[in-house]
């Protein structure tokens, strides 16, 4: 209840997924707000999408078509999208075309035909697309700038007092335009396409919504037939959650228990495990095992694989697993991706199934999927990216490509050592003529864990740990030398 | 769906040719025609339904050349007085035929642009007109 006195701003639900979190909560009615952008960035598709989610016989929506796009066109092509319900239609929803009126280019006429139409229907809701023909049509009129001005100042003052939500739609070439339009709007939602090489990334920028904690920065978004899906950056679900302890933390079974037993007895829950190893290494195999013992727990998993398909890579069990629901897969076979859009196609997951086992698999493809535009970001989204997947309380193992540079020790390309709680690093190693695989546990906050480097196969069971490679010794630099003063041991299951 | 409604083409035809005489199917065709121009206009403005229209009575002059007269005097504002003149100079079957299909030519433009749901919706005020006014005039004695 309002106790204060102050007048209290209701913010409606936008309909456009992710939207309502980067305006901070929902778009403040009574607002009057522009929907700036260049043509084919999707003004049409996300006014469409907002009448559509809010519009309702109590709060009717008047849609005015300028000149610009012919009303048919429009029509023909916003209803392929699925939000375009037809039942709303000239019962919540009606479209009014104004290009008569417009064509005369007296924008008093146009003021006063929307007054009349909105006094007749009396809207809840009102969009006037576009708003650059009415004032080009003025313009060519020869109509100065201060009656645009005048025009928009009326516009705005008569939909604040018949407490109308007003959206203007228009395109604006530049940010620079001293455009009187700006000053006046409550809201101002600007769409772009960045191009970078041969991608296209849509991007959302909040520019203005007096009111409200919108989101800074732009927001990518994507257009499919269900409409525009904004990518909010992913929050921390709860920033109270203390940062997970080693000791007082149950610890996960990772599905190769020689492993957990290198870790102090498995992965504390809520920790992030970096796996980082040379191609072929056997991450991903680690990776299904993490998820596949999940599952034998009774827990939920998501999978975001940028490598291999999920359900094909591994055979029977990880399909078994996607196709009874336990493991949840993200879509990375969009073009021109960012971490905000898999970040918050994990979350949404994560929630879903309330998983508690997340797989990113691996950084390296991740960072290829990624659009050249946000690749220089790479590091600082998915610090945040973890930052929030840790949030959620879920445990996270990571694959990390390697080179096999034996002169340094590396666990990861990319710097991403430091974000995780965890690391494994997998190597080759030549002994005897032969490629071996060999482990280590490089690092488990908090807690006490193995310094050994194992030998590791990979058969049908998936991972088999054996012991040390004892007798040999410059292991890292991938070419040991046999230390004379051991006998020769067998060097672990399945040698030979 | 059994006992499916009578689509909306169906009722536009039924009405085109309810008439016995060329001047009345001529009457009912500027009705049926100013009843859709008030429905589309506000909505997709009157050029553009002059242009639906323009193009409706191109497609069915071929079939029935005496529209030719009617099409050639459409500007950007549809007018129906000339297609009232000409329908009322036919034989009676001529008129009703000429009307049906010039209605139903333009109810599948109008189809193939936007759907047959969103045509069904926004023409139904012309259908509600005449599926009410219907009974009244079934049960004159």
């Amino acid at each position: 209840m309002n106790t204060t006195g102050k007048a209290t701003i209701t913010r409606l639900r936008t309909g456009v997924q992710g939207l309502d979190e980067v305006l901070g909560g929902g778009l403040p009615e009574y607002s009057f707000n522009v929907i700036a952008g260049t043509p084919g960035c999707g003004k049409t598709t996300l006014a469409h999408q907002m009448m559509f989610a809010m519009a309702t016989p109590e709060r009717p929506a008047l849609y005015f078509t300028v000149l610009g796009e012919p009303p048919l066109k429009m029509l023909r092509y916003q209803q392929q999208f699925d939000f375009f319900e037809l039942d709303k239609l000239n019962r919540s929803i009606r479209f009014v075309n104004l290009a008569d009126d417009t064509a005369t280019g007296d924008l008093d006429k146009v003021l006063s035909r929307i007054v009349a139409e909105v006094e007749l229907r009396q809207p809840g809701l009102v969009f006037i697309d576009s708003f650059r023909s009415v004032v080009l049509a003025s313009q060519s009129q020869g109509h100065s700038f201060i009656s645009l001005q005048q025009f928009i100042q009326n516009l705005g003052v008569l939909m604040t007092s018949w407490q109308a939500t007003t959206f203007l739609i228009g395109e604006y070439f530049t940010d620079n335009d001293p455009n009187p339009i700006f000053t006046v709007a409550d809201g101002l939602i600007w769409l772009r396409q960045s191009v970078q090489r041969n991608s296209v990334v849509r991007k959302m920028e909040i520019m203005k919504m007096r009111g409200s904690p919108t989101q800074p920065g732009l927001h990518t978004f994507r257009i499919s037939t269900a409409g525009i899906h904004v990518f909010a950056p992913p929050h921390l679900v709860d920033p109270q959650r203390l940062a997970p302890v080693a000791d007082g933390s149950p610890r996960l079974k990772t599905g190769v228990p020689e492993l957990d037993e290198m870790m102090g007895g498995g992965l504390p829950a809520g920790y992030s495990l970096l796996v980082a190893g040379p191609s072929g290494s056997g991450k991903s195999i680690l990776a299904m095992a993490f998820l596949a013992e999940g599952a034998r727990h009774g827990e939920t998993g998501v999978i975001a694989a940028f490598e291999q398909r999920p359900n094909r890579s591994r055979g029977g069990l990880m399909a078994e697993l996607i196709e009874s629901g336990r493991v949840g897969v993200i879509d990375t076979r969009a073009a021109a991706l960012s971490v905000d859009e898999i970040a918050s196609l994990l979350i949404n997951e994560i929630h879903r199934l309330k998983a508690t086992r997340v797989v990113i698999d691996s950084l390296s493809g991740f960072e290829l999927a990624l659009a050249p535009t946000f690749r220089e970001d790479f590091r600082e989204s998915l610090s945040r990216m973890v930052a929030a997947l840790a949030s959620t309380g879920v445990t996270v193992l990571m694959t990390s490509e390697l080179e096999d540079r034996y002169a340094d020790l590396r666990f990861s390309p990319y710097g991403t050592a430091f974000l995780t709680d965890a690391i494994v690093l997998q190597r080759y190693v030549e002994v005897d003529s032969r490629l071996q695989r060999v482990m280590a546990v490089v690092k488990v906050r908090g807690s006490a864990h193995s310094n050994e480097l194992r030998s590791f196969t990979i058969n049908d069971q998936g991972i088999q740990v054996g012991g040390m490679l004892l007798g040999q010794e410059g292991l890292l630099g991938g070419a040991p030398s046999r230390n004379s003063s051991f006998p020769a041991a067998p060097t672990g299951p399945g040698h030979g | 769906m059994p006992n499916q409604a009578p689509g909306t083409k169906a009722i536009l035809a039924q009405l085109a040719t309810s008439s016995a005489h060329a001047a009345q199917a001529a009457s009912v065709a500027v009705t049926t025609w100013s009843a859709m121009d008030a429905a589309l206009s506000p909505i997709i403005g009157q050029r553009g339904f002059a242009a639906l229209y323009k193009r409706s009575l191109q497609l069915t002059r071929v079939e029935f050349p005496c529209l030719a007269t009617v099409q050639e005097g459409v500007l950007n504002l549809a007018e129906f007085s000339a297609l009232h003149a000409v329908l009322a100079q036919q034989p009676s079957a001529t008129a009703a035929a000429a009307s049906a299909a010039l209605l139903e030519n333009f109810y599948d433009i109008l189809t193939t642009l936007i759907g047959r749901s969103l045509t069904d919706r926004l023409l139904r005020p012309i259908c509600e007109i005449t599926s009410s006014g219907r009974p009244a005039q079934d049960t004159s004695p």
